[in-house]
């Protein structure tokens, strides 16, 4: 077990590397020079001198793997840089947004979770029943149609149709309602199609045949035995489905002005703030890798089968 | 069934695209604000959007763009993982190890939001977008090509094409291509669903394609401020792109369920 989480950690460190550096090289892919950049936003006309200075106090004389090992240094510190904009620290900035996006990607996970855990036991109950065959077409198509467009129709629906639900984050409780469904529609289909996968083979194991010889009911077997079974593998894909989520929620943000960090990466975006972008890209990233990583030593420490490979 | 009903709607929406332009011959692009939201009627057959343009015929001229990079990013994926996985899998070696290593960093990392930095940080237009979308997109081509190559590579045809001498080219064209094609094919068509979601969410976040140029993304994001005074304008182009995702989904799906069947056989 220790060689499998070293091994683990290894390649765990190695990815982390890989995504710093390509992180660190969005400022030099993008055009112009961030000093001159920095000055101009601060109401100053940039002068060959002043950019000069400029770019030595920031380092950007430097050769590029120097600012790399500087850049990795400041962040390892949790200083993550200060914003083209307002000049304010961007790494306090993205933690005050946090919450609301943990909030929102807590409340869709909720959602995926339960509505694709109601809908795989149905579909294993009875598969060739109308009502099923009808719940996976839904699910394709669900699966397949951009999240923002899901939300676009509840909108015009719920929101604007019936009066029903306020369409943005204006922070009265029921506004999570629709952001956390449109979001958590499309990760339930994504959980939905592995669960189903796991679960229908979970059910061709012997296990299966003994219990109904032992006269267990059909429903008990599938929805007790069956699933443990499946659970392993079910966790794995929940957690991929949070990664998703994380993902999406910038689109999610936007489309309902949820106040979290995607739409003020979306903002940063938009106003070419090099820093906020590299901050959430970074910041996103290393959350999925570790979610992933997590997850997966914490089902190889449960099941021994899986430190194979 | 899935599959075919799949293919109809994407033919009907290529079509749709293609030919509506023509036969209304109204100008997608130039705004005309004396006819600024027309609603519904014989002149405008979906009414006007808030620039007096047709909506019907922008949303035919956006969907030729959806399209048109969607496809574009898709072959350029599919055309480099094939390549890659098929070398790799024939190979083997340091060459096989270093396709697996790139493969799990690129899984790791997440997609979107790579995508959204890279094509915030480029200027906005066709390239960035492509450049956006590629380095990640390869992956699972990639992977499923590699897989396949290896299940054939010690097959008795294969030794028997090896050992009269062909060359690795006319071993992986004509022995290993035809064999990996359907997997291949699977990725690519689910790989085109992903794509076309990707391509229209980066353009209604505003970072996809330049205006006057739209694709269905940006139509949908332009419609939100007038989503109450004039809710057609994002449900329109919001429908075109649902057809057309069900579609290439439905075909994937089905595609799935074949070539799933396919290697249980093999």
């Amino acid at each position: 077990m220790t060689a499998i989480v070293l091994r683990r950690a290894g390649e765990l460190l190695l990815v982390l590397l890989a995504l710093s550096l390509l992180v660190f090289l969005l400022t030099s892919l993008a055009p112009g020079d961030p000093a001159e950049e920095i000055l101009r936003r601060g109401g100053i006309q940039p002068t060959a001198a002043s950019v000069a200075s400029l770019r030595a106090e920031l380092g950007l004389d430097r050769p590029l793997f120097d600012q790399y090992l500087r850049w990795l240094g400041a962040v390892l510190r949790g200083d993550l840089g200060r914003s083209y904009t307002d000049r304010s620290p961007v790494a306090a900035e993205i933690l005050a947004r946090a919450p609301a996006t943990l909030r929102l990607a807590g409340a869709a996970a909720a959602v995926a979770a339960g509505l694709a855990l109601l809908a795989a036991l149905r579909l294993a109950f009875r598969p060739r029943a109308l009502d099923s065959r009808l719940l996976a077409l839904v699910t394709v198509a669900i699966g397949g149609i951009p999240p923002y467009i899901v939300g676009i129709l509840l909108i015009s629906g719920v929101a604007v149709g019936l009066r029903a639900l306020p369409t943005g984050g204006d922070g009265s409780a029921g506004a999570v309602v629709l952001p956390a469904l449109t979001l958590g529609l499309a990760g339930a289909a994504t959980l939905l199609r592995l669960l189903r996968a796991d679960l229908s083979r979970a059910l061709r194991l012997p296990f299966v045949k003994f219990a109904a010889v032992k006269g267990l009911r059909r429903r008990r077997t599938i929805a007790v035995h069956a699933l443990r079974v499946a659970a392993p593998n079910a966790i794995t894909a929940a957690s991929l489905v949070l990664a998703e989520l994380l993902a999406g929620a910038v689109v999610v943000e936007t489309l309902f002005a949820w106040p979290g960090v995607g739409q003020l990466a979306v903002a940063a975006i938009r106003q070419r703030d090099l820093p906020v972008v590299q901050a959430y890209v970074l910041i996103t990233g290393v959350a999925t890798v570790l979610l992933l990583a997590l997850t997966e030593l914490c089902l190889s420490a449960f099941d021994p089968r899986l430190r194979r490979r | 069934m899935k599959g075919r009903a799949g293919i109809a709607m994407m033919a009907l929406v290529v079509l749709f695209c293609l030919l509506t332009p023509m036969l209304t011959g109204d100008d997608p692009h130039l705004p005309d604000l004396g006819s600024a939201l027309l609603p519904p009627g014989p002149e405008h057959w979906l009414g006007t959007d808030q620039l007096g343009r047709d909506l019907l015929t922008r949303t035919a001229v956006a969907g030729r763009t959806s399209l048109l990079v969607a496809f574009a990013i898709v072959a350029v994926t599919t055309a480099l993982g094939t390549i890659a996985g098929a070398v790799a899998g024939l190979v083997g070696g340091v060459l096989d190890r270093l396709l697996r290593f790139a493969a799990t960093v690129a899984l790791a990392l997440p997609g979107l939001t790579l995508a959204l930095a890279l094509a915030g940080v480029l200027r906005p237009g066709f390239l960035t977008v492509l450049i956006a979308l590629v380095p990640l997109g390869w992956v699972n081509c990639g992977l499923v090509a590699r897989t396949a190559t290896r299940q054939v590579v010690s097959a008795d045809h294969v030794l028997a094409v090896r050992a009269i001498g062909a060359s690795p080219y006319y071993l992986l064209r004509r022995t290993i291509g035809p064999h990996i094609a359907g997997p291949v094919l699977t990725v690519a068509t689910a790989d085109l669903a992903r794509t076309l979601v990707a391509v229209t969410s980066l353009s209604f976040l505003g970072i996809g394609l330049p205006p006057p140029d739209t694709d269905w993304g940006g139509m949908v994001s332009e419609a939100i401020p007038l989503l109450v005074a004039a809710p057609r304008l994002a449900i329109v182009p919001a429908l075109a792109l649902t057809v057309t995702a069900l579609g290439v989904a439905f075909m994937a799906d089905a595609r799935h369920e074949v070539s799933g069947s396919d290697l249980h056989h093999g």
